[in-house]
């Protein structure tokens, strides 16, 4: 993680606040366990995208679905203010990691026992969340455009000093996270209830030219891909 | 052979053979060779003892001819002739001696018991009498096949004494002379010598035929070496033929196949080994497709070898009979002694793009002699059809030319059934009846479906996922790599359009060709610190209205980076061709498949309760409220 030399644009983290905003209030025990995808309505589907992302996302012993021990999987359907929601709760060493991810993003809450605490030094902390983030995600590879074309990326988090809770760290800060060209444009993350969070942008560029907003209160179901599916001959 | 077994059986007791065919007998000790005249008086004997009545004529016309069918051996078949045919009178008096089997039956035994039938008397052991010793010759001619004599070859005379060893001189001629037998036998004493001796003749195409007639054998020149009957001062003709059952196809190389597809049929990858050659050999293994322009004609080298080593050369002709198109393939040239290579040319392949599948049958025939060979059968084939040269499309995850490949393209343009480019590019284009951006779980996920951004055949598995569909995109790259994979003229690029706010006005149609691509991605700016991004809009937009930009309903907009289409141009005429979408003229016309370009702002609640964005500022609109081109 490096320090911003320029303070982020307001509205910069508008997702991610609206993330956090509808899973903080969750009922752990509306997430109901799930043993087979195929209870969803659309599980085949369902899994195949949270497995594909997953691989982006996540080195192996993250990825839970390359987890040395079996992650407790749950979901959790929609409401009138949440998404269709997957959880995977797995152990990565010392960690404790909570992902929750709809059909247009994933996050990672962190349990780390041995983060340095919040001080007047952000090094330490800074240092720590950084080497989380290397630990468990791919922060460098390759990713395929639009047009198909693979190019790699890096991603470096920046952050705002002083470090705190509610802070937040961004790889593109000012990139719209609604018109990503590729997940790799943008990774965020930040301190929340006192834990380190991730959180990646499921983008999803379309050869087509399509811009593509998926429908996150309707992925188990299907329907989200509704406007993007069978689409008639102009 | 059952009337055989009948008559044989009739007889009562004796079966006769052919001396040649002595060690070929089972119970070889049950026989006896006997004097013709003694085999005469036995066989009589038998036929007036037995129900002479019931086979009334057919006894009195082996009887009379008895002798002649007892001195050419095989009375059997002579017998059956004799039902069949009535020609015994063909038969030659040559041999003296007749084998006879002694089969005394219970019945008979019983009968001769009781006196009703009178015993036969059991075949002595031959001793000709004391008068039948007698100073005599056998003479053989030998000759070969276009009926030159052949001298040099030792025969081996069994003749009683002096039985031996003879050349034949240079005029073909072997005898032996003081012969104390009247019927003997010949055979060649080295077949592998024999061959020597007639190498020098049987390696050049020759013409002329031998003398035939009934003092005419023919000695095929292998082993074991045949055993021919003499008769003393009868001289008899030896014709030396080869062994040569026949030729069989050993291999094709295919002439004027592109030659271009690697061997895979596997996978969708561009993996394989190079098109080999031959491209089918008898010896089992695969047999690999071939691919050919339209209209050109099939032709390939063909390695023939005979059956036989050691065989003469011949001039033959060759005919392939292809079962796909009626289609014949002719060659000439020499065959014979050792595997020969022959150029085949068939008809002309259909001026279409196809897929053909068969086999090939050959058969030769060797001018000289009018003989007819089957040569085998080459099964397996499949003949791909193509507009022109095969063209890999570079630097795209479709590159590359295979079996695979060429097998789905050919398919899926032969069901076009025209060889107009432009018709062919709309008819695949309208394979796909929509476009998807919808993962299929059906669909193999190493494909990636449906952008098939994939390094295991990219665009080339939607061949068997058509009904999937697939992104715009990804049905223009299979267009594409499939127009090329069977040299479809034309060129073909992966083109996006699209139109920019600060181009024209926004009534500029852009143009790219992918890759690098182009269009609209993250064309924003920040108006009152907020995002506003530039968008082709598909409904007539309202500035100031948010519409739903996740459910289908009423107040749905989609919002649009670009369209992407296959550019394709053929004589001098110049389409795009939307992936799933229409075919346009012109960018311009591309861009009509859109309402408006508009600046729209994200972050709202749509009507419906849906994520929704908001028409900012309308820059260019091509269709009124209704719809209509403005």
């Amino acid at each position: 993680m490096i320090k911003t030399s320029h303070p982020f644009p307001s509205g910069a983290f508008e997702a991610t606040e609206k993330v956090l905003a509808m899973v903080d209030p969750l009922d752990p025990a509306a997430f109901i366990d799930l043993p087979r995808f195929d209870a969803l309505d659309d599980g085949a589907t369902v899994e195949q995208d949270s497995r594909s992302w997953a691989a982006r996302f996540f080195r192996a012993g993250a990825n839970p679905y390359q987890a040395t021990a079996p992650p407790k999987r749950t979901v959790h359907h929609a409401t009138a203010g949440s998404a269709d929601l997957i959880r995977h709760e797995l152990r990565f060493g010392e960690l404790e990691l909570a992902i929750t991810e709809s059909v247009r993003w994933v996050l990672v809450s962190i349990h780390a026992p041995d983060l340095p605490q919040l001080g007047a030094d952000d090094n330490p902390l800074a240092q720590a969340i950084g080497d989380l983030a290397e630990q468990l995600l791919l922060m460098a590879g390759t990713n395929t455009d639009p047009f198909g074309q693979v190019a790699n990326y890096q991603w470096t988090l920046q952050y705002e000093a002083p470090l705190r809770e509610g802070s937040r760290f961004s790889t593109a800060p000012l990139a719209e996270p609604r018109l990503l060209r590729s997940y790799a444009e943008r990774l965020d993350g930040g301190l929340h209830h006192g834990r380190p969070f991730f959180l990646g942008h499921k983008a999803r560029p379309s050869g087509d030219g399509r811009l593509v907003f998926l429908d996150e209160r309707h992925w188990f179901d299907g329907q989200c891909w509704e406007p993007y599916a069978r689409s008639p001959r102009r | 052979m059952l009337r055989t077994v009948q008559f044989s059986v009739d007889l009562s007791q004796y079966v006769a053979g052919h001396p040649d065919d002595l060690e070929l007998l089972p119970e070889r000790d049950q026989y006896q060779l006997v004097p013709v005249g003694e085999a005469c008086r036995i066989i009589k004997a038998s036929f007036r003892q037995g129900d002479g009545p019931r086979f009334g004529p057919v006894y009195r016309e082996c009887i009379s001819s008895l002798p002649a069918c007892i001195s050419q051996g095989r009375l059997l078949d002579l017998v059956v002739n004799a039902f069949g045919r009535g020609e015994l009178e063909q038969a030659a008096p040559f041999a003296r001696l007749v084998l006879l089997k002694h089969e005394p039956q219970a019945k008979r035994r019983k009968q001769v018991e009781q006196g009703k039938v009178a015993p036969i008397e059991k075949p002595k052991p031959v001793k000709p009498p004391e008068k039948e010793r007698i100073k005599t010759w056998f003479e053989v001619l030998v000759i070969d096949e276009v009926g030159e004599p052949v001298g040099g070859v030792e025969l081996d005379f069994q003749v009683g004494s002096p039985s031996g060893r003879v050349p034949t001189d240079g005029a073909g001629k072997a005898r032996v002379e003081n012969a104390d037998v009247h019927s003997g036998s010949v055979r060649l004493a080295s077949v592998p010598a024999v061959l020597e001796v007639m190498k020098p003749r049987w390696s050049k195409p020759r013409s002329g035929t031998a003398p035939r007639g009934a003092d005419v054998v023919d000695v095929v020149v292998a082993e074991p070496a045949r055993s021919v009957s003499l008769a003393s001062e009868e001289p008899r003709t030896l014709v030396l033929k080869p062994a040569q059952p026949g030729y069989a196809a050993e291999s094709e190389s295919f002439v004027g196949n592109h030659g271009l597809m690697k061997v895979n049929t596997k996978d969708w990858t561009s993996a394989g080994p190079s098109h080999p050659r031959p491209e089918w050999r008898s010896t089992g293994s695969e047999t690999r497709p071939v691919s050919y322009t339209k209209g050109h004609k099939l032709a390939l080298d063909l390695e023939i070898a005979p059956k036989q080593p050691d065989g003469p050369v011949e001039d033959g002709s060759i005919v392939g009979s292809a079962s796909f198109e009626n289609m014949t393939l002719r060659g000439q040239g020499q065959v014979g002694r050792s595997s020969a290579t022959l150029s085949m040319q068939g008809g002309v392949l259909p001026d279409r793009v196809a897929t053909l599948k068969g086999d090939i049958r050959y058969t030769i025939n060797v001018e000289a002699s009018g003989a007819r060979y089957d040569a085998g059968t080459s099964r397996g084939h499949t003949v791909f059809v193509t507009i022109d040269t095969p063209v890999s499309v570079t630097g795209s995850r479709e590159e590359g030319i295979t079996e695979r490949r060429m097998a789905a393209a050919t398919k899926v343009i032969a069901a076009a059934g025209s060889n107009d480019p432009h018709r062919i590019v709309a008819y695949l284009m309208g394979l796909f009846r929509y476009y998807t951006l919808r993962p299929n779980p059906a669909v193999p996920a190493q494909y990636g479906h449906p952008a098939y951004f994939n390094e295991v055949g990219g665009a080339w598995p939607a061949a068997d996922y058509i009904d999937k569909a697939a992104e715009c995109q990804a049905i223009v790259r299979f267009v594409r790599a499939a127009i090329k994979q069977v040299g479809c003229p034309g060129t073909a690029d992966l083109v996006v359009i699209w139109a920019d706010p600060d181009v024209g006005g926004g009534a500029k149609a852009l143009e790219a060709t992918v890759p690098p691509g182009g269009g609209l991605g993250n064309r924003t700016k920040i108006v009152n610190g907020q995002t506003w991004a530039a968008c082709l809009v598909d409904t007539y937009p309202v500035e100031g209205k948010v519409y739903d930009i996740e459910k289908l309903n009423a107040s749905y907009m989609g919002l649009n980076n670009f369209e992407a289409c296959l550019r394709f141009e053929h004589g001098g005429v110049k389409r795009y061709y939307g992936g799933g979408a229409g075919v346009y003229d012109s960018p311009d016309e591309v861009l009509l498949a859109f309402q408006a370009l508009a600046w729209v702002s994200f972050g709202h609640t749509a009507p419906t309760g849906s994520e929704g964005a908001r028409v900012e500022k309308v820059v260019k609109r091509w269709r009124d409220s209704s719809g209509n081109l403005l």
